[in-house]
């Protein structure tokens, strides 16, 4: 496992770039693209443990922070999605650089799954494999998610707590209008085609419904199937941003279809 | 901002790992101690709501130099292979101290922590000098009397109330009688390794907490505390840390506040500020001339 910056100096990005285990050749390599603010936190444990899963079977795996998120560069408040896709691309080839690997797949985690998507529509070859678990597929339902988990914890948190009259931040990051903005004009049933050779479409809440987003990616040709594993986990609390909690469930299917992708 | 990664620790496989971020250039001082901030609970070295990053920019920009970095088993370090130590994040707080002893000259150290990031904080302050400083935010909490008073106070006529007060002075008595008895330590030794096997927080006899405490303030290390409103069921009012510990030789010697307004992981960016703020000015008055 090796941490490291990189990019320009000025928007340096970090990484941490797992080795395939075994010293043979490598089966393929990963990217792994983390969800956005307190559900990247809890969710590090978790993109650890599926990279070292991966490292096990054969492929190496990067897993990285956007710009102004975690311990990369940049000000909270400096996010922006354009910014992120960008950086979604500079860890790609980051990680072709690294890995000298032809056989590269992405996998997702809830709004890194639509920045990945959004990505994989501009990628000079296919990927493998494009996994994309409990993705963001409607910005504006994020949005408001994201407001009622905000008055939710802290209305528990913090009695007498009072809500503020616009929501300009969330669970402990702050959403800049242009943030907001972008986020109110993902719709990833819009986005057309992504440059994959199979997309997997991984829900882990039963409740949750990709229903409108299987109609796009059908639609637009690509080989692709869609999987519940329920988790009964939460994405969208506080409170389990303290935890250890790993659904091995996921991780075992999500390696699965990376080892069988075409 | 100027930040590279530390990689430190026995060997590879136990390796901790952590942001150093660096004062800009011409602003750094040797008399400056460098800032070491904690894991809180189980997250990663970002810390709540990246919390940590950002405040360890800010006070690189005061001066100092700044290492965020995981205890092991947790964030990117490695496994800690079973230890004989009592007490191996401290061992990990020390070797991050001994990184930054080597590789950047740094003498003396500020620990700053959130909860068990606090723990581990006055725990490796006790015992080691190096430690200058220690922040502590949602330290232990210990009642007293005038807060079971206030606390009755605000419940008025309700019986259950003033039934459950008497029930628990009385039961807090025998505990402090309890206490200075010799079984008392063995007893609180065994709460502790099964409070570490469980994951949950120790909270120690008051009397060892004060013991550590006047350890660290008796050689000069200064000491800041702030509890939140998560303490609100130990802790209700801004002088209780003097109350309560006044009998152990501590009042006014450790800077402590009560922030009721704001919650254990500072969640809203508002009370974020307010801790950078509290955070830069108490160290820029201690460390920076």
């Amino acid at each position: 496992m090796k941490p490291f910056f990189f990019g320009p100096p000025s928007r340096q990005l970090f990484g941490i770039y797992h080795d395939a285990v075994g010293g043979g050749a490598a089966q393929g390599a990963v990217l792994v693209c983390g969800p956005f603010g307190q559900e990247a936190i809890q969710a590090h444990r978790i993109l650890r443990a599926l990279a070292t899963r991966l490292g096990k079977v054969g492929y190496h795996a990067l897993r990285f922070n956007y710009f102004a998120t975690g311990d990369s560069a940049g000000e909270c408040e400096e996010g922006s999605q354009s910014q992120w896709v960008t950086d979604v691309h500079a860890a790609h080839l980051e990680l072709v650089r690294l890995s000298g690997a032809s056989r590269i797949a992405w996998v997702g985690l809830r709004y890194g799954a639509s920045l990945a998507t959004l990505a994989a529509s501009s990628i000079p070859s296919d990927l493998s494999e494009l996994v994309l678990w409990d993705p963001v597929v409607h910005g504006s339902e994020y949005l408001t998610e994201l407001s009622e988990s905000h008055a939710a914890f802290m209305q528990a948190d913090l009695p007498g707590w009072k809500a503020p009259v616009s929501q300009t931040e969330a669970l402990g990051f702050p959403i800049s209008a242009s943030l907001a903005a972008d986020f109110r004009a993902l719709d990833l049933t819009a986005n057309g085609a992504v440059r994959a050779r199979h997309v997997t479409l991984v829900r882990s809440q039963p409740e949750t419904s990709f229903a409108d987003f299987e109609r796009s990616l059908a639609g637009s040709g690509v080989s692709f199937e869609s999987v519940l594993i329920d988790t009964g986990a939460t994405w969208k609390s506080e409170e389990a941003m303290n935890t250890f909690y790993v659904p091995v469930n996921v991780l075992n299917a999500v390696v699965s279809r990376i080892q069988g992708a075409p | 901002m100027n930040e590279r990664v530390a990689t430190f620790g026995p060997d590879e496989a136990e390796a901790l790992i952590g942001i150093e971020t660096l004062p800009p250039e011409g602003t750094g001082s040797a008399e400056r101690p460098a800032i070491l901030i904690l894991n809180a609970g189980v997250v990663l070295r970002v810390g709540p709501h990246r919390i940590t990053v950002r405040m360890a920019r800010r006070l690189a920009r005061e001066g100092f130099h700044v290492l965020r970095f995981d205890l092991a088993g947790l964030g990117d370090s490695g496994r800690r292979n079973i230890s004989s130590s009592e007490s191996p994040n401290v061992q990990d707080v020390r070797r991050a101290m001994d990184y930054l002893e080597q590789s950047a000259g740094a003498k003396r150290f500020v620990l700053i922590g959130i909860c068990s990031g606090a723990d581990n904080g006055i725990k490796t302050a006790a015992v080691d000098p190096r430690v200058v400083g220690v922040v502590m935010l949602d330290a232990y909490a210990y009642r007293t009397l005038k807060f079971y008073w206030l606390k009755l106070r605000s419940r008025g006529h309700d019986w259950d109330a003033w039934t459950g007060f008497a029930r628990r002075a009385s039961r807090a008595a025998v505990e402090r009688v309890r206490a200075r008895f010799p079984h008392a330590d063995s007893e609180a030794a065994a709460l502790r390794v099964q409070a570490s096997q469980l994951n949950v927080r120790y909270i120690p006899p008051k009397r060892e907490f004060a013991e550590k405490l006047r350890t660290v303030v008796d050689r000069g290390t200064r000491c800041y505390i702030i509890y939140t409103a998560n303490a609100s069921d130990k802790y209700s009012y801004p002088e209780q840390f003097d109350d309560g510990f006044r009998r152990f030789g501590l009042e006014g010697r450790i800077c402590c506040e009560y922030w009721p307004n704001v919650n254990h992981t500072f969640t809203e960016l508002a009370m974020q500020e307010r801790l950078f703020a509290a955070v830069t000015a108490w160290t820029r008055q201690h460390w920076v001339r």
